[in-house]
């Protein structure tokens, strides 16, 4: 059998000479600026031959079949088997990473399946996955690879998710979204002193990028905040973001506050409560968000969709699996109210199953 | 272009930068570190990290402070690279807040 051997590094365009000799990363609103055989902070972007190339093009940290809610995305063809996978590295420094063995991970070894986007595409398909997900670390620093397995992913059918934290610039975002369908994008705080010392980049971007989703392109959107005790959950800052969701994006964006475990440089720090999970999501509820929702916890209540208009639970959940399925299309079955989503006439059958695949095991 | 290090870290040494800089392009003094500007990326990510707030873009330095941009680039040649976090130094604290500290700069060698 012929081993598969992939280039995994290919150009990028989003660069530019600058007058001291080096180049200059555009991607993403940190513009590292590069010294011949330099990488930027993502790791996986460098200055190879005067020009930016991606380093990781074809190679990932590990392919698994989640379900959709995982990512999560609560609206988009529930109970369906999503094809998840990330690569290495990441543009942002969040010292609470949920997954930092991933995102900050410098050792090529980390990176262990190699996949072409055609063999990820049929993997996809003949796995009954509905879409893939380019999640774990951010899609936005291997937008190349994630745009290609897109492209294949389109002409199976499948659709792409992309969950990010939306820290990239306008040329490369209008494009990396134009492949996607749905997406999850943090709002990790509504703080620029949160985004510049916690995650070393800086808020504006973030919402430039929420906006431009959800008002310039079709890619179904949610976003997630995950709540960290004494950093982001005062109730004056949440509503200052539910106010800013509401009027940027309307009350239609499902929104997933999520529950922080003790993790990277962040240890010291108590998980969140389910008590915090609830204040957020009811806090978001009286600003006029129609669908919010407690994530990371087991609480069927928090994270069910109701009917914004009389109140029936359209779709029950509980730790991944649908418990109940009041929807005729994207109907409320009680009043005929739409809920907003991508929905068909029932939910798939997946439940809450975690599984991991190798890419290897498929010859195509 | 290239971030650089002024006075206010003379004799603190707090090193919080070392840790999240992504291209190890810290050096380690005697009581100052510097960052080397052939390895420098400006990603910018160390300058929130600083308790004493000594980091800058070359280009945006305090009134003053020009001259550290000799220095980081004359001690990155002579000083090792650090590339984790370690203990300040002991009285850190102490001169953290004290003003013209460069007469007390210890260079390397």
């Amino acid at each position: 059998m012929a081993v598969e051997t992939m280039t995994t590094i290919v150009p990028t365009k989003y660069w530019h000479k600058i007058e001291d000799g080096r180049v200059q990363c555009d991607l993403c609103p940190r513009f590292c600026k590069l010294h011949e055989g330099k990488h930027g902070l993502c790791f996986v972007r460098a200055n190879q031959n005067g020009q930016v190339a991606l380093t990781t093009y074809g190679r990932s940290s590990g392919f698994c079949i989640d379900p959709i809610e995982k990512k999560p995305l609560n609206h988009f063809l529930p109970s369906t088997p999503v094809l998840s996978f990330g690569t290495a590295g990441c543009n942002l420094t969040c010292k609470f990473c949920q997954n930092w063995d991933i995102s900050k991970s410098r050792e090529m070894d980390t990176l262990a399946d190699e996949a072409s986007p055609e063999k990820i595409a049929k993997a996809a398909k003949e796995l009954d996955c509905r879409s893939v997900a380019y999640t774990y670390n951010d899609p936005v620093i291997f937008m190349e690879y994630a745009i290609d397995v897109a492209k294949e992913c389109r002409k199976h059918d499948i659709q792409s998710v992309a969950v990010t934290a939306g820290y990239i610039t306008e040329e490369p975002r209008s494009e990396f979204f134009e492949y996607m369908d749905a997406a999850n994008i943090d709002l990790k705080a509504f703080t620029e002193d949160f985004y510049r010392k916690i995650c070393g980049g800086h808020l504006q971007p973030v919402l430039d990028t929420l906006k431009y989703v959800k008002h310039e392109t079709n890619v179904w959107l949610e976003i997630t905040t995950l709540l960290i005790p004494g950093l982001n959950d005062s109730d004056q800052e949440l509503e200052d973001m539910a106010k800013w969701v509401m009027t940027n994006l309307g009350p239609d964006v499902p929104w997933h506050f999520t529950a922080f475990y003790p993790a990277w440089k962040m240890l010291d720090v108590p998980p969140t409560s389910e008590a915090t999970l609830s204040r957020a999501r009811q806090i978001a509820m009286k600003a006029g968000i129609r669908y919010a929702y407690t994530g990371n916890v087991n609480d069927e209540a928090g994270g069910s969709t109701y009917c914004h208009h009389c109140g029936k639970k359209l779709i029950g959940r509980n730790a991944y699996v649908i418990t109940e399925w009041h929807l005729k299309n994207d109907l409320c079955e009680a009043c005929g109210t739409p809920c907003a989503g991508i929905f068909e006439d029932r939910p798939g059958t997946w439940g809450a199953k975690r599984w991991p695949v190798r890419m290897k095991d498929f010859v195509t | 272009m290239t971030y650089v290090v002024t006075e206010n870290c003379i004799r603190c040494k707090y090193t919080d930068c070392v840790d999240v800089c992504p291209v190890d392009a810290f050096h380690e003094g005697p009581n100052f570190l510097v960052i080397n500007p052939d390895e420098c990326i400006d990603c910018d990510v160390c300058v929130p990290e600083c308790p004493v707030e000594a980091i800058f873009v070359d280009v945006d330095l305090p009134p003053g402070q020009e001259k550290f941009i000799e220095i980081n680039a004359d001690m990155a040649k002579q000083c090792p690279v650090i590339t984790e976090k370690k203990t300040p130094l002991p009285d850190a604290d102490e001169w953290s807040e004290v003003k013209e500290k460069l007469q007390y700069l210890k260079r390397c060698g």
